[in-house]
Parts: C-alpha cells; structure tokens; sequence
C-alpha cells in the first residue's frame, strides 16, 4: 500500500482511498462559506477520516463533478471537483 | 395552494388534550412515506407565520385514544440550520413557533439500510432533552440487503424506544402507534443541544461508529442494483441522453396521453353547457350559469388530466431517487450560468407551478443562489401554461408527423418548454454576471438508493396538485369568471346594435382603450381582455377567451363552435405566435409574484421579477411578431 497522501480529486473512476485529512487550504477557488463550514458539511454527510471512498462517475464536462462511494456503498455522495480537491486521501490498490 | 391556513380545525384540535410528534429524519429516509401511513389522507398543508416554509401536520389515534398532531419537518442531516428548511426543523424542536405548542415526543427516523447517516442525527436529538422514539424505518429492505440489528441492545444503548418499521407495508406502524401511547414513561431531560462544531461532529461520528459496531450482527450489502443503475444513468454521454428522452416522454405523455380523458371532459361540459343554455334562452341568470360559470370552469378544468400526468412524473423522479440524479447530470450546466445543481430540483418543480417550485428553493443554502433561482422560476413552463399553450397550439399548428415518429403539435409544445429553459438560464447568468457576484457554493448532494415507488405514495402524492387545481378553479377562476361576464355582459347594447354585444360591454371598452399598447405585438383587445384576468391565473385567460368569443358569436352556431375553431377563423397565425411566445415571458400570475414576495420577504424581489418578466415578454413578442409577419407574408 502507497502511503504517501492525494488529493482525492487525482484519482480515477474505478479507484479508492482512504480519507485522512480535510484540508480547507488547498481549495482551489473560494467557495461562499466561513472558514470550517465546508469541512463541516463533508463531515455531516459522513466524509470524515478512516472512510473508505470509490470513485464511481465523472460528469460529462471538464469530468465534473464526481460520484463517491462511501464505504463499499453505505451511501452514494456527489461533490464537485473544486471540493475533492481538499479531501486528502491515501490510496489504496486496486484490485 | 398553501397560502392561506385552515386554522378552524386545528384550534379545536390544539385546545383539546393531545399530543404533539415531530417527525425527524435526514433526507432519503423513508420519512414521508412513514408520514403517509401513519396519517393517512388526514394531512393538512400550511405555513409557519413569518417564515415560509410548509408546515405539513397530519392526524391519528392512538389505541389508548389520544389524539396525535403529527409535525412532518423537512429532511435535515443536523439540528444546526443552514438553509431556512433546516432552520424550521430546529425551531419546531426547541419550540420557537408562538402559535404552536411545544413537542412532547420526537419520532426520529433513521434508514436501516445506512445507519451510519441516520444515528448522527439521532444523538443530536436526545441532547434536546425531549423524548425520542426510533422508527427503524426501510427494516425490510435492510434485511433483504443481509443486514440484521441487534434492536434491544440499540434501543438500550440510545435509551430510547425502537420500533422496526417498513412505511411502504405498513408493517411495524401499528407497534410504532401503540408506543406512542406509552410515551408518559419516557423522561424529559433538561436541553444539553449546542451547535455542533468540527470536532463535536467528529465525536458524534465516533460514537455512532461504536455504535454500530455493537448491534450490527450481520453487515448487509450495498445496493447493487443502485450502482448498477447508477453507471447506466450517471453515464457522461448516455445519462444525459436517458435525462433528454425523460423529458421528452413526460411532454408527450402530456401531450398524447392526457389528451384523451381531456377530450371526455370536454364532451361532458360542453353538453352541460348546452343542457343549461337550453333551459331559459333570455334569461339573464341562465346566461351567467352556461356562458360564463359552466363555459368558464369547464374550460380550465379540462386540463386537469394535463396537470396529473405531469406531477405524476415529478412524483415518480422524485420517489425513484431519480431526481438528484439529474441534479448530478446538471450541475454542471446548471453552474455554467452559477447556478447551484440543487436548483434543478426546484426549477423542475416549477414545471407543475412556480409556487412549490419557488418554496422548494428553500433547500438552497446561499440567499443568493436562491433568489436567482426564485427569479427564473417563472420562466419554467407551469401547467398552467399548458391551457393557452394548447388552446393555440390545437388551432394554428397542425397535426402532423414528423421524422416519423414525433407528433409536430408535441414538438413545438416541447420547443416552447425548451425556450423557457434557455432564457431562465440566460436571465441567471445575467443575475450572476452583474447583480449577484461572488463565490460559487459547493455542492454536497447525497444520491439515494433507488427505490420502486410505492402507489400509496404516489396516490397520496398525487391528490395534492389536483386538489389545490381543483380549489383554485372553484374559488379564483369561479370568481373571475363570473366578474368577466358581468364586464362582458353589461352595459347591455344599443336596441338595433349591429356588432356583437361584448363591443358595447365595459370588458370591451376596456380592451379597446389598452390595445394600442399591444398592437405592435400584435394582439386584438379580445387578447388584452383575457389577459387582465389572466393575471389571476394564467388558465383563466382561455375560459375568457371562451366567454367572449360565446358572447360574441354572431349567431348560435358560434357559440356552439368550439373555441379553437373560432380562433382559427379570428386570429392571424402572427398574433397567435406572438401571444404564445407572450406566455413563455410574461409575468401572468399573481399568486407567483406573491409567493416570491413571501419567500424573499421583500418587495424589491417579486418588483424585479415583474419588471424584467414584462420587458422581456414584450421584447420577444414584438421579434416573434415581425418576423412571423415578415415571413409569412
């Protein structure tokens, strides 16, 4: 296993990684909210460290935004690649 | 239409011994369906006073003979509010609302199939202090999925009741009532609840974690039918053509199908109409009845099949999980012009009416992505629309097939649909380019697992739209219609008068007086007529047209002619065009402008709605006018 840490927003559909850090600082374009609103709202949908995410679908223009599996399909969660940019994940082999 | 509360019954219902329940759940739980087969058809829809959110309350008894108002409160993932639906949610809880008595009892609901996303919200709610009951809700599904609870050990490590419930069998619901009953041995506690913040949420989640991990005996699978589903409907290219082809189907149902039962009612009415005329020729009540109350109503209510098959569709894209699907497909569109994807659900609510459309807003968090939703809302093409849109369509655009397989009258009903669209998000740009700069906000938007829809449900669902359509045409239009006639009938004309009667008539003289204002677009004063009552609601301008053109016929053979007849023979093709294209713009409802008024809070909204709506409507008729004069001729 890769230990070294993605945005989430580099993986491909069909891959997966475990969250370890959100990090609002690396927003690439300011989004309306106060700081820690944003991680705040990705933690109430239940992306918070140790959750295991699968890109599953990339919208047609500019592959935006992305369809994420939480946890083998607990829950389907859409968020724009501007977002995912600061999930942090580590990568996990795909079988 | 939920304007206005019916607070008679409700008094007689709060004064007496009762209890009072909030339902709570995150959304995509199954709350509304649990909602429905708790109360039934005993439902009643009304607003919180100075906020503008639907309150949904409905009614049942318990075993024990209590009385219980049950508060169905939207769909929140937290206590903590960041759009005003959430707001409500939180406030009913912690009984801000005057008016209302405080809630003894929470009903949570949680998803059995992703406990994860419910119990979060289940350990915020027993801060408040308030008694909780569990609705184990979807219990079925979970076990389909391989998923089995330990429910005892669930219920003694939340220290609250849980009942295992399935809304759409009705199984569990009966246990679900019998422990309301019991509800007396439920502690109130004093309210620890604060706003969670980062780390509280991190915590919450930590908790649930364990939770979960002590109950859960079995882990069930994921739905694979979603993920299934899902490639084929979140495809780049494919989904966007499925999303396209829905569509398309749901404006030729409405144009193919709905057609059909309209054709019965309009044979039923048009028999009444001629049975009452038949009954006293010169009297004046009689000509009130048939002309103008039978003629009137029946023409609009002629297009409730119309209005069910397309809420019948919302209904359905909705129960599926569709919908956030198609939020998904268009966010992307939809964010082109800077508008969040979530707006695509209350824009496509907007195709039934613009008033749930412009309240369904609510679920924007940013008061800027609001309100240029809430302003290009009435570009949608509401049902109400379609009356005028068929009446016209019906009598200039011929019945034809083409490309071998898409009815011309269906097409150009689709293109005027399509152009409401176009502009609504060429007006949202120019609201994002120059009225409301700043950030975008994000998009986080769950996609439920599909579910089939339940025809309970949908039935439920579906009485709603038709029974405020049908309230509406008994109280509004009823009203206008007869206001219209009396205009149209009185003065009454000169004993040898050679034009037909409604010339001599105050609607008449009004017509007149405005048409030069609208004779560059094209229109006659028997349009401008209709369309000042039309501003009541949009559908009541095809019953005065019916009402002037029965009043005026020369003869009996033209009252009996049906309307699109008659207007063939009246009106040019340019006019006709010009009046269409006049209804895709203009701002022809006043309950909109109301609503707009009421969700915004301010006057400066609903003022620049109608502003830019007019200018616009009267910019496009006048090009649509021209060039179909210039081409025609």
């Amino acid at each position: 296993m890769d230990n070294k840490l993605i945005s989430l927003a580099k993986l491909k559909v069909g891959m997966s990684g475990v969250v370890e850090k959100i990090d609002e600082a690396l927003l690439p374009h300011n989004v309306e909210l106060e700081a820690g609103e944003l991680e705040r709202r990705l933690l109430e949908i239940g992306i918070i460290e140790g959750v295991r995410i699968k890109v599953m679908h990339f919208g047609l223009i500019k592959k935006d935004p992305i369809a994420l599996q939480l946890n083998d399909g607990e829950i389907t969660v859409a968020i724009r690649r501007n977002e995912a940019e600061i999930i942090l994940v580590n990568q996990l082999e795909t079988k | 239409m939920s304007i206005a509360a019916n607070t008679n019954g409700e008094i007689n219902l709060e004064t007496s011994k009762h209890l009072r329940i909030a339902l709570v759940g995150k959304p995509n739980c199954g709350k509304t369906a649990l909602f429905n087969a708790l109360t039934g058809s005993r439902q009643k829809v009304a607003n919180y006073s100075g906020v503008t959110v639907e309150k949904k309350h409905g009614y049942f008894k318990t075993p024990n003979n209590t009385l219980v108002t049950l508060v169905d409160l939207p769909g929140t993932y937290s206590l903590r509010s960041r759009s005003p639906d959430e707001r409500v949610t939180r406030d009913v809880v912690f009984n801000q609302f005057k008016e209302e008595n405080s809630i003894d009892l929470i009903m949570a609901v949680v998803d059995a199939t992703n406990l994860s996303g419910s119990l979060r919200l289940v350990l915020e709610l027993k801060q408040t202090g308030i008694p909780v009951v569990i609705a184990l809700n979807m219990i079925d599904l979970a076990k389909l999925r391989g998923f089995e609870y330990d429910i005892e050990k669930l219920s003694s490590l939340l220290n609250c009741p849980v009942i295992p419930t399935c809304a759409i069998k009705k199984s569990g619901v009966t246990d679900l009532v019998a422990e309301v009953d019991r509800y007396n041995q439920l502690e109130v506690t004093a309210n620890k609840w604060q706003e969670p913040d980062r780390e509280m949420v991190r915590e919450y989640h930590k908790e649930v974690h364990s939770i979960i991990k002590a109950i859960e005996k079995r882990k069930g699978m994921p739905s694979l039918w979603s993920a299934r589903l899902d490639k084929l409907f979140l495809h780049p290219v494919l989904g966007l053509f499925i999303l396209l082809a829905i569509l398309f189907c749901m404006f030729q149902a409405v144009f193919s199908w709905a057609t059909i039962p309209q054709g019965w009612l309009q044979d039923m009415f048009d028999s009444l109409q001629a049975y009452v005329a038949a009954l006293n020729p010169n009297s004046f009540l009689v000509s009130l009845i048939a002309n103008g109350i039978v003629a009137g109503v029946g023409s609009v209510i002629v297009f409730l099949p119309q209005i069910l098959t397309i809420s019948l569709f919302i209904i359905l894209l909705e129960d599926t999980g569709y919908m956030a699907r198609a939020a998904f497909l268009m966010d992307k569109l939809m964010g082109g012009v800077g508008l969040h994807g979530r707006a695509f659900i209350p824009l496509l609510s907007s195709f039934a009416c613009a008033i749930p459309g412009i309240m369904a807003t609510r679920t924007i968090e940013n008061r800027k992505d609001r309100l240029v939703t809430i302003l290009i809302a009435p570009l949608m093409t509401c049902s109400a629309r379609l009356p005028v849109y068929t009446l016209l369509i019906s009598a200039f655009i011929p019945v034809k097939t083409v490309w071998g397989f898409a009815n011309l009258q269906g097409l150009v009903m689709f293109a005027l649909f399509a152009a409401g669209i176009i502009f609504g998000l060429i007006m949202a740009f120019i609201f994002k380019t120059f009225f409301f700069k700043g950030d975008r906000q994000p998009l986080i938007l769950e996609l439920p697992s599909y579910k089939a829809p339940n025809l309970y449900n949908v039935i439920l669902e579906l009485i709603k739209p038709a029974k405020s359509f049908l309230r509406r045409a008994g109280t509004i239009i009823l009203s206008v219609m007869i206001i219209i006639w009396f205009l149209s009938s009185f003065p009454l004309p000169p004993e040898h008068a050679t034009g037909p009667a409604i010339d001599y008539s105050i609607a008449g003289i009004v017509g007149k007086f405005l048409e030069p204002l609208f004779r560059p677009i094209g229109f006659n004063w028997q349009i401008v007529v209709a369309l000042i009552p039309g501003m009541a609601a949009r559908e009541v301008a095809v019953s005065v047209l019916a009402t002037i053109f029965a009043l005026s016929g020369a003869n009996d053979d033209a009252i009996r002619e049906s309307l699109t007849v008659v207007l063939q023979h009246a009106w040019a093709l340019p006019t006709a065009l010009s009046l269409i294209t006049w209804y895709v713009f203009a701002p022809q409802c006043i309950s909109t402008l109301a609503v707009a008024k009421r969700e915004t809070n301010s006057w400066q909204w609903p003022t620049i709605m109608f502003i830019y709506q007019m200018v616009l409507a009267y910019l496009m008729s006048l090009v649509v006018f021209n060039l179909a004069q210039h081409f025609i001729h």
